[in-house]
């Protein structure tokens, strides 16, 4: 077991961010964790690295306490933005790692920046956003991590960088085998890799379900004009339109049967986010 | 399989990368050693307070003013840039504990403000003895200079640190720390002056060392106090801080307001008399009252003294009641001024009592105005003399006692350091001494004095025996304050005898003598002896103590002895010596107000001479440069102006206007003056120069 969060409570003063939250991440398994903006993912994975301490619940990563932080040896991390100490030049940010952080691959280190273009000369002050990422990613991953804890690595990127840098992360991660924790709101790029979604809402965990089955259990409901939503086939209505939620090819056959002009398609992971998310900032 | 845990190539990397984070500080600190330097050249250049202290002070200001902001702004430097460029979180996102992280950092705060000390100490290579005796047990010192420092290191870097915590950028953590030691500084001397607290005796009492109020706790307590408080503030990557900061706040306020708690309630300036236990007299109207100290242990008490007029002299100076009382036929206490450096005005009140033949001084500076004499018991002994010399930074280091007892043997002592500092009863309380000397013969007069050539600290005693022979003792100590009182120092008793009539013929009544060598040319060191009808110089050979030169200054001695007495510190008084060529021995004196004479005594003529007369030349401390070729050279340095007179003719040239610099670049050598303007040769008195 890579993660295992059972109970988690976190709370800051009187707000409850975090309210029951359990949830696991297995070995090799690709796990996205999804929700609004200030749902608590953050907090989440900062918990699940040890650098805040949780109000109440039971938070086992790599079957360590993470305020302990033996884990972290085995950990890469790449938070929302990451930043480094602008003294450095990024070899001299890349030799600092390896001569501090236990496990480093110098060699993978090479192999990646060259596969992720970063150039070692650079001062990191003077480097991009994009490629501020891609050192986060380096970092991250030279260690050759049991276990990856990413905060919404892609944010504040274009959408070509976006898919590169993800792409990128999460094939490298998958050559590797290890666990993969992501907060992201790039449902679509990232679903061809996710193994499961993870739906923290409202404080708690509400959808924990491997991808492959959600989206075959989710339609895109498209009806003539005049007919009345079918009240027994889940369906949740949104912005784009009126989602199935529990899709089942019996039942869609003989619901057509009484309305043939009704269809259904298959949806993406980032719709079934967005109409579940509806309502919420 | 590498362990997560910190490894030592791990450490040191970290190590040196912190280290690397502070050169800026670091060098701008190294920008700001010069600063000494040049105020030691533009102050000392037209005002030598100073003389030879400017390397202490400047090592003060560079390793206890300098130093603790230093680390302050490294320390600040640490978490609140990392937090500005917000890469806590990747700086922390190892397995490291977050102690070992901050104790890491600590390390290489303190390693970088140690290399910046120890590269001022090699700079300025201040004196560790005078600088400890300065600051021992003076308010908010914790004793020597070591721990005074490390104590304000250690508030430097808490404070630094605790900025750093609770702030989110590095110039606010700048400012808080800035304000906040502004508000801790004001605080901590505007309460004790303001609120009058009777409790302090409960916190004397509880105090382990009884007899040291130690404000360090002071400094100590929000120090490391701050330290710790950051240290726990930091011991997560912060992102939840804010109740944490709230409690931090809450906790070093509270820290720092029981830290001014005990600075106001230890304050000893808050004592009120109480009873009056016992009374001595003093003689000459003036006596001594022990009165038992409010709010003080039983046993201690506070010495008053009472002059003529009942003025009261010693306000805020403690004894041991067991001490002052336990040898009721010794333990009397004779109190008077001391005759040391000093004038008049700041005389020193000695409280002497012997203790089975070991003396203790009580030594405490008061503002009393009527001469008490030599006021003694009257059974016991009378001290003589004080030496020593006031340490520009408030702390007097006290050298030789030479004491006359009733039965006319001297005694010598050595003394410890003499704090000037008497808010602080307990640290200027119950001097040791130790017993130097107890001469065998009967003396009819002693007298110690020092000379302080820049660092060098050189005391001599002398004595003149009942039957006129004299008895002399040099003590020429270098910047070592360690030998200053081992009793192993080497003195010579009985070292030279001179002639009685010699010391009859300075030992005029009333007179004084102040054996104070004023100069050495060659081997000879000459000292001037002043008694109220004459003066005299005479000059003598250290190694083997026989009489070199003598001469009689044959003019109204008067104010001059007095000056003479008081060489060094009265400037308006000046002698000074040198010898031609030829062999005359050349001296001037300043007489009041305004006249500078020039004596020579040439050895083929009976008496000394007197050469030359200066009516206006002013008071200058540049005075008598030397002799050469026949010509004594006179340099004016308030009016700049160069003077020669020819001895052997007593012609008087005025020789060159010195600038801005004065007489202090002038410098005399064989064959002419080099002046400022350059190289003026002395040839003969009817050449123009």
């Amino acid at each position: 077991m890579m993660i295992e969060v059972h109970g988690l409570k976190k709370r800051f003063g009187r707000r409850t961010v975090l309210d029951e939250v359990s949830f696991q991440v297995h070995a090799g398994e690709i796990v996205a964790l999804a929700g609004s903006n200030g749902v608590g993912k953050t907090t989440t994975l900062g918990i699940a690295m040890g650098f805040l301490e949780p109000s109440a619940g039971r938070v086992r990563v790599l079957s360590e306490n993470p305020l302990r932080r033996r884990h972290l040896g085995d950990v890469g991390w790449m938070p929302e933005r990451p930043a480094f100490p602008r003294c450095f030049r990024v070899q001299q940010l890349i030799n600092f790692q390896a001569a501090t952080v236990p496990k480093w691959d110098p060699d993978l280190a090479r192999e990646l920046i060259d596969r992720l273009e970063i150039d070692p000369t650079q001062d990191v002050e003077k480097l991009s956003r994009g490629q501020t990422a891609r050192l986060g990613l380096l970092c991250a991953l030279a260690l050759r991590p049991k276990l990856l804890i990413l905060d919404d690595p892609t944010l504040g990127l274009d959408p070509k960088g976006r898919r590169l840098l993800l792409g990128e992360l999460l094939a490298l991660a998958g050559e590797s085998g290890c666990g993969v924790l992501i907060s992201t709101h790039l449902l679509t790029e990232a679903d061809w890799s996710l193994d499961r979604l993870l739906l923290l809402r409202r404080g708690i965990i509400e959808i924990d379900e491997d991808v492959d089955h959600l989206k075959a259990r989710c339609r895109r409901l498209f009806l003539p004009h005049g007919v009345s939503l079918p009240a027994d086939l889940g369906v949740i209505e949104s912005d784009d339109g009126p989602l199935l939620t529990a899709f089942d090819a019996d039942v869609w056959a003989r619901y057509q049967a009484d309305v043939p002009a009704a269809r259904c398609e298959p949806v993406t992971l980032e719709d079934i986010y967005v109409a579940l998310t509806e309502g919420e900032l | 399989m590498p362990s997560n845990r910190l490894t030592w190539r791990a450490a040191i990397t970290f190590f040196l990368h912190e280290l690397r984070r502070h050169r800026k500080p670091v060098l701008i600190g190294w920008l700001l050693l010069i600063v000494p330097p040049l105020v030691h050249r533009v102050v000392e250049g037209h005002w030598r307070f100073f003389a030879g202290d400017w390397p202490d002070l400047a090592a003060l200001y560079a390793c206890w003013l300098l130093a603790p902001t230093l680390a302050a702004m490294m320390a600040i430097s640490g978490w609140a840039r990392e937090r500005e460029e917000r890469s806590l979180e990747w700086l922390y996102a190892r397995s490291w504990g977050s102690g070992q992280v901050f104790l890491l950092r600590l390390m290489a705060v303190c390693f970088a403000t140690m290399l910046w000390i120890v590269g001022c100490l090699a700079l300025y290579r201040p004196s560790f003895a005078d600088l400890s005796r300065s600051f021992a047990d003076r308010d908010f010192h914790p004793g020597g200079i070591i721990t005074t420092g490390l104590a304000l290191l250690a508030v430097g870097m808490g404070s630094g640190f605790l900025a750093a915590a609770l702030s989110a950028t590095r110039s606010q953590a700048l400012g808080r720390w800035f304000l906040g030691s502004l508000l801790i500084q004001g605080v901590s001397y505007l309460i004790p002056v303001m609120a009058p607290l009777p409790t302090q005796g409960v916190l004397y009492m509880a105090w382990p060392t009884l007899g040291k109020a130690s404000q360090e706790a002071f400094l100590w307590v929000i120090g490391l106090g701050a330290l710790a408080i950051a240290g726990w503030l930091m011991q997560r990557a912060p992102g939840e801080i804010h109740w944490r900061r709230g409690i931090a706040g809450l906790t070093f306020v509270l820290l720092a307001a029981t830290a001014a708690s005990v600075l106001i309630l230890l304050q000893p300036m808050r004592v009120e008399p109480g009873a009056v236990v016992a009374v001595r007299d003093l003689g000459q109207g003036a006596h001594l009252e022990m009165v038992q100290a409010k709010y003080l242990p039983d046993g201690i008490y506070h010495p008053v003294v009472r002059g003529p007029s009942g003025s009261r002299v010693l306000r805020r100076v403690f004894v041991r009641g067991e001490q002052f009382f336990a040898h009721p036929e010794s333990g009397q206490a004779v109190m008077r001024s001391a005759e040391g450096p000093w004038n008049g005005a700041n005389s020193e009140w000695v409280i002497i009592r012997r203790d089975g033949g070991f003396y203790e001084l009580h030594l405490n500076q008061g503002a009393h105005q009527d001469p008490l004499g030599w006021s003694t018991d009257g059974r016991q002994f009378a001290w003589r003399t004080l030496s020593g010399y006031r340490f520009g930074l408030g702390t007097y280091r006290v050298g030789n006692l030479l004491i006359l007892g009733e039965d006319r043997r001297l005694r010598m002592l050595a003394v410890r350091d003499l704090p000037r500092d008497d808010r602080n009863p307990w640290t200027a309380a119950w001097i040791g001494a130790e017993q130097l000397l107890v001469t065998t013969e009967p003396m009819l007069y002693a007298h110690a004095t020092h000379a302080r050539p820049k660092k060098n600290l050189n005391h001599w005693w002398m004595a003149i025996t009942s039957d006129g022979e004299r008895v002399t003792g040099p003590h020429d100590l270098p910047d070592q304050g360690q030998r200053l009182f081992s009793p192993a120092m080497s003195f010579t008793p009985d070292i030279n005898v001179f002639p009685t009539e010699k010391a009859e013929a300075v030992l005029r009544p009333g007179g004084r003598f102040s054996p104070t060598p004023v100069s050495r040319v060659g081997e000879t060191t000459y000292f001037l002896l002043a008694g109220s009808g004459e003066a005299r110089v005479v000059g003598l050979d250290p190694t083997a103590w026989e009489l070199q030169h003598e001469a009689a200054v044959d003019w109204d001695p008067g104010p001059f002895a007095m000056w003479a007495s008081e060489k060094r510190f009265v400037t308006s008084g000046y002698v000074s010596l040198g010898a031609l060529d030829e062999g005359p021995l050349v001296w001037t004196a300043r007489t009041m107000p305004e006249e500078t004479v020039v004596f020579a005594r040439i050895p083929s003529e009976p008496e000394t001479r007197r050469v030359c007369y200066f009516e206006h030349a002013r008071d200058g401390l540049g005075g008598f440069r030397g002799a050469t070729q026949g010509w004594a050279i006179w340099a004016d340095a308030q009016e700049a102006t160069l003077y020669a007179c020819h001895v052997a003719s007593g012609t008087t040239r005025h020789l060159t206007d010195l600038g801005p610099f004065g007489a202090r670049s002038v410098d005399v050598t064989a064959g002419g003056v080099l002046g400022l303007n350059g190289w003026i040769e002395l040839e003969s008195p009817n050449q123009n120069v």
